[in-house]
């Protein structure tokens, strides 16, 4: 069996809101030791990390480098990603340099309903244009926040930028959210560029429903640690492979071989 | 500890990658039996249960689906606790329908698919529907989700002009805003409970728990539309007390539903 490699995780914020997200027993701290803690208990290799969407009183580099020197610490089981806000302009293109040459860190991640804006249109590709050029030319991935229904983050919107930076891998967390398999699935299948995650979809059903239209190959296990986590996550793949409703070939592909195709790590 | 699924279907062919994780022949009638055969696989005592979707049915309209679900109860009471699905659109009729079910064929409550039937859940017109259903003191169980026409702001928009009905609204409406808006809300209303199959997490559970109270939040399943045991392992995973776990998944349903 190749690594399994969890495409989605999140570590080293605090949790803000005004009981916390997570509700006022889980409002605590959530570092690299407990996301190693959580796959161990679930057999995961490796992960990939990146910063809470929590703190906006100021930009994300304390978190992301938080994520990077977590990334330093545990080199064979974290990949980092960063967290920027590309509404900050010249900025967002700088921060994205230095998280990715001098940090370390190996993708961005954007989460346009946190932080306020479209990832296309109504404009905002004017500003947003040379932060995916930027991503482009330093040739990482870049992992898109869509979760349902949200005027700001569709599966729609993403794939427009999938097709305008053919070069950029994009990933579609939570392959659009649940209930959208229609939609994220038609879409992953057009463009090559687009791949789904699959944390927070309907059911082992709907990740199978994704892969027979757009391919094993397009679709990446992922377990939004801590808001949802691989005993519930993993277990739909799991499930999906019992049943013999996808392939083992499919299934090490989905669970570890796509992501670490993307990242050039071995699988 | 008593397991009661308050939300679950029957009575339509079925197809696709859940048929065969509920073990049926691709594109067979899911049965009373079938589902009886999977609660027993995953220990649970009763289900409510109510017709599947189904374009096919549209066409026949709601009726010969809820005398299926009402000879399933007869059949295993003691297993079934049966719903009927309406259509409020209907007007009149599904006035009278409403009557045949829950006072010839014994259903116990509505199911009410704002999304499915095409319309908005709180829609004036439908008042004369939501009093009967009132004045019979059965529940309805809304499904529920971001699309505006079954928003939990229109089914609260329902439970605040008939605070006597009581409403259960499907799947905790799901997703995150909806989560943390919509317990809000839903929080307002006495008369409003949650069910929980389709949501995210195990915080999901959590977040309703401490929003709504214990006693407001129903375990569900949505079978055979979700894995039973994906839906089990989030109230397990929930951060409640055993006492509260007891309530979701069983004592809740069997305190509305008068079950012994």
């Amino acid at each position: 069996m190749s690594k399994i490699i969890d495409s989605l995780t999140y570590i080293g914020g605090p949790i803000v809101g005004p009981d916390g997200f997570l509700g006022k027993k889980k409002a605590k701290f959530f570092g690299a030791e407990e996301l190693i803690k959580v796959m161990d208990d679930n057999n995961i290799d490796m992960a990939v990390t990146m910063p809470y969407f929590g703190d906006w009183t100021e930009d994300y580099m304390p978190q992301n480098r938080y994520v990077a020197d977590a990334q330093k610490k545990y080199p064979d089981r974290l990949v980092g990603f960063c967290w920027l806000n590309p509404k900050y302009g010249q900025k967002a293109i700088d921060d994205l340099e230095t998280c990715i040459n001098k940090l370390g860190l190996r993708g961005v991640k954007l989460g346009p309903r946190y932080d306020g804006y479209l990832p296309y249109g109504w404009g905002y590709e004017l500003l947003l244009n040379s932060f995916y050029e930027k991503v482009s030319k330093l040739e990482v991935p870049m992992i898109i926040h869509c979760s349902g229904p949200s005027e700001l983050e569709t599966p729609s919107m993403i794939s427009i930028v999938a097709d305008k930076f053919p070069d950029i891998k994009i990933i579609m967390t939570h392959c659009g959210g649940p209930r959208m398999e229609i939609d994220s699935g038609a879409l992953i299948s057009r463009f090559r560029n687009l791949y789904g995650e699959t944390s927070e979809t309907h059911s082992s059903f709907a990740i199978v429903t994704i892969i027979n239209q757009a391919g094993a190959d397009k679709v990446l296990f992922g377990s939004d640690t801590p808001f949802i986590g691989p005993e519930i996550e993993k277990r739909k793949l799991d499930i999906a492979l019992e049943l013999k409703l996808i392939t083992p070939e499919q299934y090490r592909l989905v669970m570890g071989e796509n992501i670490a195709k993307i990242l050039n790590i071995k699988a | 500890m008593m397991i009661i699924d308050a939300h679950t279907h029957i009575g339509v062919p079925f197809s696709g990658p859940a048929a065969t994780y509920f073990g049926i022949k691709q594109g067979a009638i899911f049965t009373a039996e079938d589902l009886i055969r999977n609660m027993d696989r995953f220990n649970v005592d009763m289900s409510v249960t109510f017709p599947l979707v189904s374009p096919a049915y549209y066409l026949e309209g709601w009726m010969p689906i809820n005398r299926y679900v009402a000879d399933a109860q007869k059949k295993y009471p003691d297993r079934i606790i049966g719903f009927c699905w309406l259509n409020p659109k209907e007007g009149r009729k599904a006035i009278d329908d409403l009557e045949t079910c829950v006072n010839k064929l014994g259903l116990r409550g509505v199911k009410l698919g704002p999304r499915y039937d095409g319309y908005f859940a709180n829609d004036p017109a439908f008042d004369p529907f939501y009093k009967r259903v009132s004045e019979l003191g059965v529940p309805i169980i809304y499904h529920s989700g971001p699309s505006g026409v079954n928003s939990a702001v229109s089914i609260c928009n329902v439970a605040d002009k008939f605070p006597d009905l009581t409403i259960i609204v499907g799947h905790l409406s799901v997703w995150w805003e909806e989560l943390t808006v919509t317990s809000w809300l839903m929080a307002k209303y006495k008369n409003v409970y949650g069910e929980t199959s389709g949501s995210l997490s195990a915080i999901s559970i959590q977040r309703a728990v401490e929003a709504l109270g214990a006693d407001h939040v129903l375990y569900g399943t949505d079978a055979p539309y979700i894995e039973v045991e994906i839906e089990k392992k989030r109230v397990e995973l929930a951060d409640i007390t055993a006492e509260q776990r007891k309530l979701v998944f069983g004592e809740n349903t069997a305190r509305i539903l008068k079950v012994k």
